[in-house]
């Protein structure tokens, strides 16, 4: 069953269908059998008028020698009722004008058919009522069946006509029927991921709310182990991070013991350094994962984030000796902080990370209309295009492990960029970079009103106009 | 209006239980539903033109032209309802596990799928063209007769009416079935709609004079009379025929031998199995 609807619609309808044509044709049979005694009687009324009229008329009948023709009627007319007058020896007195001349059946008194003038014919035969002679009175069967079905149809047709129409009723009452389920899942559609609270269940139809509480446990099951998740997240930084330092620690303790160090010592330092980095990376991705997402959102000055940003990593820029470059407007987003230096910070590691020694780095936030456009760009070894769109998968890096850079990394950073660019409801768009060869990131803000919190609060048709025109070159 | 009725019923009830069998045969096998929209377009095209070149085609071969033409229209459904039969079978021999899988294996491939698709299509739409002709060469009839015409069409609406929420009945009713009762329901119904089919066939052909009409096997038109409304509805269900004759019955044989062999040696394989 595809339609609960559907399924009701067709099953009633050919319910009221059999139960409906059952009547009509049982009417019909019954009707038939009616009109059919009517036609009988009416025949018998004729014999009547001819028993009146008639038998009067026999001496000077008896004395004519061919049979009298009575005129046909001369208005039109659907159905005719004709006669023949014997005498008892057999020969014809009279006729109606549609009668043969001789007698068409024996003398024998009942209803009785015949066929004749090509057409069959009901008869009805009895003797006159002084017995002196006999009458047949004749009908054309095909009239009488028509007059009787025509009188008969009129009551079927609105029985016919009726189903389409019951139809419909039978449809739009079900859609009524079945609106509380509709009502259900949209509002179960409706919710956010995060919506945890359970149905409401008062004015709900006792067939529902069977559901309800189920769906009602379901969520409160989904509710107590989000809940635990987020508290696993929350131990397991805790109970990571403290062992993690432990090791850094007892690691440079050993780095200072053994002079010269060890080839494995240095292994050792890097693997915890790349497992600390990894750490970190999951809490971030866990974070800001939409579903338990804490964000606190404030109107935040992106340029001033993007200066602080380039000054925290100054130093893995200056190891590499990169040049960077900072232009642009001053531009303000509604955000969550936190998770905006967490989109920076990934975004210009990975730049810094993947781009060879004395490389080109420039970052730019742009006030375009009502957007903010903020651009990272580098002259490392750029994505394919075919690439593009896997880059944003969970534990993805280019070439497999074996990156090609020969970096740490661990495959989350631009995972965590773009949960933080759907959290902000931004998009995000790689590119070609300007540079010779390399990559373009650009990520597109809804630009925001500045507020009072910051150092240099700007209204928006104030920052449509003012270009900072900030120029910082960092070697 | 009461023979309009008993022809359209007659008509539209064989077509739309081949239908709703089929179509619940889809449900069960989970497959699309929209072959049947195909067939039902292709069919009622070829009853209009079975009907509108209907002169033509009883005329044609010395006069068999009608006779032979519903022998072959019936041999090409016979031989479909026989094949998909034969495809189906091994599901009705299988425990729910095995059925599962054996229903995998058929269905794996796009072939198979394809194969009970067209299957579908072929015994509905051919169905349908025969049927639907003979309504529209009834109606035809009446066409310089208004009123009876009118007559005709709301006997045609009634008996329609009747044989379409027949058909809806019985396809919910197999929907609702178990599918390990189904299967075999399925392959016993059709069977014995193949049979019924390939009466029709000899009867056809003893109509011309092909085959030899020697005296009916029985004579059950005291039990059930072919013309009255329980003798119909059998025409409509199994092929009903009150007075066989010899070779109809061996026509009938030979089209359930098939699917009852088939039959027989999967639950003789099954014994086997399960005596291991």
């Amino acid at each position: 069953m595809k339609s609960i609807r559907g399924f009701l619609v067709i099953i009633l309808l050919a319910i009221v269908t059999l139960a409906n044509f059952a009547a009509v044709l049982r009417g019909y049979l019954g009707s038939m059998d009616e009109a059919e005694r009517l036609f009988n009687q009416r025949m018998l009324q004729q014999v009547d008028l001819l028993n009146y009229t008639l038998p009067q008329l026999l001496t000077t009948a008896e004395q004519r020698s061919e049979a009298r023709v009575f005129p046909a009627r001369t208005l039109a007319t659907e159905a005719s009722l004709e006669f023949q007058w014997v005498a008892l020896d057999g020969t014809l007195l009279a006729r109606s004008n549609a009668m043969p001349e001789q007698p068409v059946v024996p003398l024998e008194q009942g209803f009785q058919f015949a066929n004749f003038h090509n057409y069959r014919w009901h008869l009805f035969v009895t003797p006159s009522s002084d017995k002196s002679s006999w009458f047949i009175v004749a009908e054309r069967a095909d009239q009488r069946y028509r007059l009787a079905e025509s009188m008969i149809l009129q009551a079927v047709y609105p029985m016919v006509f009726a189903i389409p129409i019951i139809g419909l009723i039978i449809w739009w009452i079900i859609g009524v029927g079945l609106k509380p389920i509709a009502n259900l899942a949209r509002e179960l559609r409706q919710r956010e991921a995060t919506d945890l609270r359970a149905l409401e269940q008062q004015d709900m139809p006792v067939e529902l709310i069977q559901l309800a509480q189920s769906a009602n446990d379901l969520l409160r099951r989904l509710d107590s182990s989000f809940a635990r998740e987020k508290r696993f997240s929350g131990d397991a930084a805790h109970e990571l991070r403290t062992p993690i330092a432990a090791l850094k620690i007892h690691c440079e303790n050993l780095l200072h013991e053994l002079q010269p160090a060890p080839a494995s010592v240095l292994k050792l330092k890097q693997g915890i350094e790349r497992m600390s980095y990894l750490v970190e990376q999951i809490l971030l991705l866990n974070r800001t994962a939409p579903d338990h997402f804490m964000g606190n959102f404030e109107t935040v000055n992106l340029t001033q984030l993007v200066k602080q940003t380039i000054v925290e990593q100054s130093a893995a820029l200056e190891l590499k000796h990169h040049q960077i470059e900072f232009n642009g407007d001053e531009c303000w987003v509604s955000g969550d902080r936190t998770a905006l230096t967490s989109l920076l910070n990934n975004l210009l590691g990975n730049a810094i990370k993947y781009t060879p020694d004395g490389g080109q780095i420039a970052i730019n936030t742009w006030l375009r209309g009502g957007d903010v456009v903020l651009e990272v760009m580098d002259n490392g070894p750029g994505i394919p295009a075919t690439e593009r769109e896997r880059v944003f998968d969970r534990f993805y890096r280019l070439g497999g492990d074996r990156h090609s850079s020969k970096t740490t990394g661990c495959g989350l950073g631009l995972a965590i960029v773009q949960q933080v660019v759907e959290l902000h409801g931004a998009r995000i768009a790689l590119t070609q970079s300007r540079y010779e060869q390399g990559l373009l990131i650009i990520v597109t803000f809804t630009a925001c009103l500045a507020t009072s919190t910051e150092s240099k609060p700007l209204h928006l048709n104030q920052l449509l106009d003012h270009k900072v025109g900030d120029h910082e070159q960092l070697h | 209006m009461l023979d309009a009725v008993l022809l359209i019923l007659r008509e539209v009830l064989e077509a739309a239980l081949i239908l709703s069998l089929l179509l619940a045969l889809s449900q069960k096998l989970h497959l699309q539903f929209r072959w049947s929209l195909i067939a039902v377009t292709i069919g009622t095209i070829g009853s209009w033109l079975l009907a509108h070149y209907a002169y033509e085609i009883a005329d044609a071969m010395d006069g068999t032209g009608q006779e032979l033409l519903n022998a072959a229209l019936y041999s090409v459904v016979i031989l479909s309802v026989i094949a998909l039969g034969l495809f189906i079978c091994p599901l009705a021999f299988k425990s729910h596990l095995e059925n599962n899988l054996t229903q995998k294996k058929i269905f794996a491939s796009p072939s198979g799928k394809k194969l009970i698709y067209r299957l579908c299509i072929v015994i509905v739409s051919f169905s349908l063209a025969r049927e639907a002709s003979e309504i529209w060469i009834y109606l035809s009839a009446f066409t310089h007769d208004t009123e009876m015409l009118s007559s005709a069409l709301i006997g045609s609406a009634i008996g329609a009416g009747i044989g379409m929420s027949l058909g809806a009945s019985t396809y919910y009713a197999f929907t609702f079935m178990q599918k390990s009762y189904f299967i075999p329901v399925f392959l016993a119904i059709i069977t014995l709609l193949a049979g019924g089919l390939s009466m029709q066939i000899a009867k056809q052909l003893m109509q011309i004079g092909w085959l030899d009409s020697a005296t009916p096997l029985w004579d059950s038109t005291f039990l059930v009379d072919e013309h009255s409304w329980v003798g119909e509805l059998l025409y409509a269900l199994i092929g009903y025929d009150s007075r066989p004759a010899p070779i109809q019955g061996i026509f009938y044989l030979l089209t359930i031998t098939p699917v009852v062999s088939a039959c027989a040696w999967h639950a003789w394989q099954l014994r086997v199995k399960t005596h291991e």
